[in-house]
């Protein structure tokens, strides 16, 4: 593995190095596309970083109340960010607890777009906030819907010759569920997203109609739960009425083994924690398994020492030792 | 008066040297003119090695050998290394048996040419049948692992095993107390149940590493990331067929071991080929490879257990399958030593017990922190509450009725004495709030929590040997060949010294082992440091103060029984105080000259008689340690999470308690992962989660909310008149109880029992849902 690294101060620039050849790949953070190189997935000669765009990265609110954001912020500025806690508060939740804080601290949004890796957190919350992808090539600026984004695994519909330059995102009201089986930081095996639009929800809890429920991790690309969508749009909000209409969705998903559960239990996961996410969006409550509507984190607080026992505490026979 | 340095919570000595990242480790290391090696490794399980084709790979550039075993052999006087049998070869010839298992190193100036080399490495191999399960390993027709078995010299208890054939078997261990069959036929209350554990794996933050050179004379120097350089420099020379002191052996601080860095690695592979090309040789593996390295045993356990109708166990007999992979390493140990542990700490007057070590095809199992112990406890503290609870005995009162308490025989035989089984127990059930009721958690959510306890045997017998060296300004300086692996054993080691001497821990210095210099040490293993070495360096210590106390005397112009040592100076009656380097400076006539101490360390051991495992004497001390969980579960998805883990522990007198108190969270955090997410998957004889991305480890997150650790510190005469100030080894103990206590409370909570780990939530979730479905919530 030998590759030379090149730092544009322009966009411009960025989009001709990585047009000119296939041997060229975009660096951001590095956390994704180091672990490509070190198995030898990939071996492009030249990285082109975005070190020297801080033109790319930053927050901003937009006119409807939403966010758009530069690729290049990365994940903690986000995670810390007002504006996303105000205006995205799924994509949030799902930042806490997005890998780990080095990762954070260095991935940028850009990448976390790009990698195209399928047990990941921010897809199933783009797709279910309709959130725009803005990326630039030689042919110019486009948008690609979050939902046409995702293609497989590492597969995107971003080309080779095109830089992500921003993310927009409308406001939305909602939530996401990270479900990890085996330690806190683990890779997602299921991500929930569920949104609906802010205005829906000025006078009490939503309306079933306008909810948008996408779920990640479970196959090769995050997807919509579209039947559950519509039948929700006919289903009185109550505890049984959406218990019923998430099994019956849940039943005709297509569900393969993975890696962490079997098919079978993905599944069953699935149709609890969309329950879970819909009964909190739609009913207004808190989260059954966490009692903290903001479930960022584990419950985690400082590891106790107060019942240490030292040499000189009382031993079993009440006296002094 | 001089404060008390044993008992002292001393930070670690090298804990600013850690921080700041100038901690010399073997890692860091360099040596100009150096050959980077890498490893090409089997990707068959089991096959007849054909042909090694390495011409693509010498012709990369920078790439200056391929070494196979036809080089290391004509270099070496014996085929095989091994601790407990001479079973693995130092590159493999005429057979591969595990995928992984190293069959050519390639050479080469930098390490990616080295890589580069070991990708065009062409080996052809003709498949031979193959074995993973170490129950299917021990059926009459399985493939055979080895065609035959040879043991090993190295340990004098092992002798007697060559020589088989025909069998995957390498140890089958036997302990017979009492008639147990005959006691369970009269039992009013029978129980079986089969428990098992996955392999899992060490995962130390320093890889295996390894330089080999060889220098003046042809003595053969390797600086090697080990725990026991002493075994190395007897494997090394016997591999070489030269005597021990043209064999050196040197080692730092070391990035994590816990057990996989014991007995040869690298360093056979790393010292031949030094041999070969004359150059310095640099191995340094990466975290992947140390998936195949070692592993810790994957085990079958099956208990079949007799109580009585007011709730006394009567007879127990055990049948113990330890899964050792391809090569046997220290698993014959682990089947014999933890073996005959496998019934608990309880009071049993039946015991019979089985224990076998089998060969498969999958990578070499061998220590691990708890050396065994948490697989065995596994089955019998899960059996134990799934006995207490059927007959509806609270499960902390059931293993308090059938304590083995101090006084009375173990299933070997060996009277207990200065363990302190009761007082661990009480400890959980104070410490627990056992006797309060648990508040419980709001649907879909439920509570519950469990106890368990184990016992250890300290590995006996075994020898250490320790040198303390006071120079000509009085500062002293202990060598010994103990490895610091993170155990803060130095720490500890500068404080007993110190107290001996009266003067600061800060003021001693603890040489890293090099066998040039540092004598023996059986190794750093099984908690047995602190007391062996503990030994050997306070008798070490006193013979310097006799000689300090003598030398003062002089000075002083008094008699020798009327001088004492405070304050690091030798003391007259009359109040007159010489420094230590006053000492010197009369005894020598000038700042010059060493005292030197010397202490040797070997404690009393009986060989247990053949087959019925029985000996009055069988371990130098007991370890206890027990864990109480409670735990909350998601009825919805089986989803555990542990609120609360203690672990309660006897440590004898706690020589550093800081450190203790972190030796056991530690450990209970080690063991927690395991517990809960740690194993090795492997689709036909192949890995599919090495390395750290697919396979998880413990984060900070992951540390219970409430992680606590309390220390009973048990005085028995006679044994601290044996120990150093009283201490214990405290560094497994902490594994012991944390999976059962788990398993119990999550039983307490949902009402059902898994008997295989790890503890995921699809099998909890399994469980219940076969549970609802009628089956047995016992
Ligand atoms: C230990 C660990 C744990 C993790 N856990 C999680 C987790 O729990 N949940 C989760 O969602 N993710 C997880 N990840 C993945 C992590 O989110 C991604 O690696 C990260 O988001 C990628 O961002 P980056 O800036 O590091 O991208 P890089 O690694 O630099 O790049 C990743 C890919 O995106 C491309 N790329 C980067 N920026 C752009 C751009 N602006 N335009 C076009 N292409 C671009 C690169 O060419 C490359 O193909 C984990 C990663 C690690 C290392």
């Amino acid at each position: 593995m030998s590759f030379t690294i090149t730092e544009p101060s322009t966009v411009t620039d960025a989009v001709r190095l990585i047009a000119a050849d296939d041997e060229t790949r975009i660096v951001a953070g590095g956390t994704g596309l180091t672990l490509l190189l070190r198995y030898g997935l990939l071996a492009p000669t030249r990285l082109v970083s975005l070190r020297n765009l801080p033109s790319l990265a930053g927050v901003a609110g937009t006119g409807d109340g939403g966010l758009r954001i530069g690729a290049a912020t990365t994940l903690s500025a986000l995670e810390h960010s007002d504006d996303v806690a105000a205006r995205a508060p799924a994509l949030r939740q799902a930042l806490r607890r997005l890998g780990n804080v080095r990762v954070r601290n260095v991935a940028q949004l850009g990448g976390a777009v790009a990698h195209g890796h399928p047990q990941m957190d921010l897809p199933p919350v783009l797709v279910a906030g309709e959130a725009r992808i803005e990326v630039t090539g030689p042919a110019g600026t486009r948008q690609i819907p979050a939902g046409e984004l995702f293609l497989g695994y590492y597969d995107t519909a971003i080309g080779d010759d095109e830089l992500v330059t921003a993310v927009h995102l409308p406001p939305h009201h909602g939530v996401y569920r990270k479900v990890t089986l085996r330690t806190a930081e683990d890779w997602p095996a299921l991500g929930v997203a569920v949104t609906t639009d802010p205005g829906d929800s000025r006078d009490g809890p939503p309306a079933t109609a306008g909810v948008r429920i996408a779920v990640g991790a479970i196959g090769d690309r995050p997807f919509r739960l579209t039947d559950l969508e519509d039948a929700l749009a006919d289903t009185p909000p109550t505890p049984a009425g959406i218990a019923e209409a998430v099994t019956t969705a849940v039943a005709d998903l297509e569900i393969h083994d993975g890696v962490d559960a079997s098919a079978e239990y993905r599944r069953h996961l699935v149709a609890v924690h969309v329950r879970r996410a819909l009964q909190t969006v739609l009913l207004d409550g808190a989260d059954p398994d966490h009692g903290d509507p903001d479930h960022g984190e584990p419950d985690h607080g400082e590891p106790d020492d107060s019942d240490v026992a030292g040499p000189d505490v009382a031993g079993p026979d009440g006296g002094p030792r | 008066m001089t404060r008390h340095q044993v008992g002292r919570s001393l930070p670690r000595l090298e804990g600013e040297a850690k921080v700041t990242g100038t901690a010399e480790y073997i890692h860091n290391l360099d040596v100009p003119g150096q050959l980077h090696g890498v490893i090409v490794r089997s990707v068959e399980p089991h096959a007849r090695l054909v042909e090694i084709d390495t011409t693509a790979a010498l012709a990369v550039d920078g790439v200056r050998y391929v070494i196979t075993s036809h080089e290391v052999r004509a270099v070496t006087a014996v085929d095989h290394v091994g601790p407990a049998f001479a079973d693995q070869p130092v590159l493999a010839f005429d057979e591969v048996r595990f995928v992984g298992e190293p069959v050519a190193c390639v050479l080469a100036d930098d390490p990616r040419a080295a890589a580069r080399g070991a990708e065009l490495v062409e080996v052809t191999t003709e498949p031979l049948e193959a074995v993973y399960d170490e129950v299917a390993a021990c059926a009459e027709d399985a493939p055979l692992v080895h065609e035959h078995l040879d043991a090993s010299a190295m340990f004098a208890d092992l002798k007697g095993l060559d020589d088989r054939e025909g069998t995957n078997v390498a140890l089958d261990y036997t302990l017979r107390h009492g008639d147990a069959e005959a006691a369970l036929a009269e039992a009013d209350h029978v129980f079986e149940d089969t428990f098992r554990t996955p392999a899992s794996v060490h995962a130390a933050m320093e890889p295996f590493v390894a330089i080999g050179e060889v220098g003046d004379r042809g003595v053969i120097t390797v600086h090697s990331a080990t725990q026991n350089p002493s075994m190395i420099q007897v494997e090394l020379a016997r591999l070489f067929d030269v005597p021990e002191n043209r064999i050196r052996v040197r080692t730092a601080w070391l990035g994590g071991g816990f057990g996989a860095k014991l007995y040869p690695k690298l360093e056979p592979l790393v010292a031949a080929c030094a041999v070969i090309t004359r150059r310095p040789v640099r191995i340094a593996v990466t975290m992947d490879e140390q998936f195949v390295t070692l592993t810790r045993h994957a085990t079958t356990t099956t208990l079949r257990t007799g109580v009585s109708a007011d709730g006394r166990i009567t007879a127990r007999v055990c049948d113990v399958t330890w899964n050792t992979g391809a090569y046997a390493d220290i698993g014959p140990r682990v089947a014999q030593k933890t073996g005959f542990t496998a019934a608990g700490p309880y009071d049993i007057e039946h015991v019979s017990i089985d224990s076998r070590c089998v060969y498969t095809n999958t990578p070499p199992a061998g220590a691990m922190r708890g050396f065994g112990v948490p697989q065995v406890s596994w089955a019998y503290e899960s059996q134990t509450d799934i006995i207490a609870r059927s007959l509806g005995i609270d499960p902390l009162e059931f293993r308090d009725r059938n304590l083995l308490r101090n006084g009375r025989p173990h299933a070997t035989g060996t009277a207990m004495h200065g363990t302190a089984t009761a007082e661990v127990l009480a400890e959980l059930r104070r410490a627990m709030a056992w006797d309060e009721p648990l508040t419980q958690a709001a649907a879909p959510l439920r509570r519950g929590r469990g106890v368990a306890v184990g016992l250890k045997a300290v590995i006996t017998p075994s020898t250490s040997v320790a040198l303390v060296d006071l120079s000509g300004d009085g500062s002293v300086t202990v060598s010994c060949s103990t490895t610091d692996m993170g155990q803060a054993s130095a720490t500890a080691y500068a404080q007993i010294v110190a107290e001996v001497l009266t003067i600061e821990a800060e003021d001693v210095t603890v040489l890293h082992p090099d066998t040039r210099s540092t004598p023996y040490d059986m190794g750093t293993l099984g908690s047995r440091s602190l007391y062996h070495m503990g030994n050997a360096l306070t008798e070490a210590a006193r013979e310097v103060r006799g000689q300090l106390l003598a030398a003062g005397a002089e000075a002083l112009g008094v008699r020798a029984d009327t001088v004492t040592l405070t304050d690091g100076a030798v003391s007259a009656a009359d109040g007159r105080r010489l420094p230590f380097a006053e000492v010197m400076l009369a005894r020598f006539g000038m700042q010059a000259g060493n005292l030197i101490g010397r202490g040797v360390f070997t404690p009393p051991y009986a060989k247990p008689e053949p087959g019925t495992g029985q000996s009055p004497q069988i371990a130098a001390f007991w370890m206890v340690g027990g864990a109480g969980a409670e735990v909350v579960v998601d009825t919805d998805t089986g989803e555990v999470t542990v609120e609360r883990l203690l672990i309660a522990a006897d440590v004898g007198t706690a020589v550093n308690p800081k450190v203790v108190t972190t030796q056991l969270k530690g450990a209970a955090t080690m063991q927690l992962g395991m517990t809960r997410s740690e194993e090795l998957i492997f689709a036909d004889g192949q890995l599919t989660n090495m390395g750290l991305g697919a396979y998880k480890i413990p984060g900070f997150l992951d540390v219970p909310g409430q992680l606590a650790a309390v220390f009973v510190e048990d005085h028995d005469p006679e044994r601290d008149e044996s120990a150093p100030f009283g201490a214990k080894g405290v560094g497994e103990s902490g594994t012991f109880g944390v999976s059962p206590a788990v398993a119990n409370a999550v039983h307490d909570a949902v009402g059902v029992r898994i008997r295989e780990l790890p503890l995921t939530p699809e099998r909890v979730w399994r469980a219940m849902r076969a549970a609802d479905d009628g089956g047995d919530r016992r």
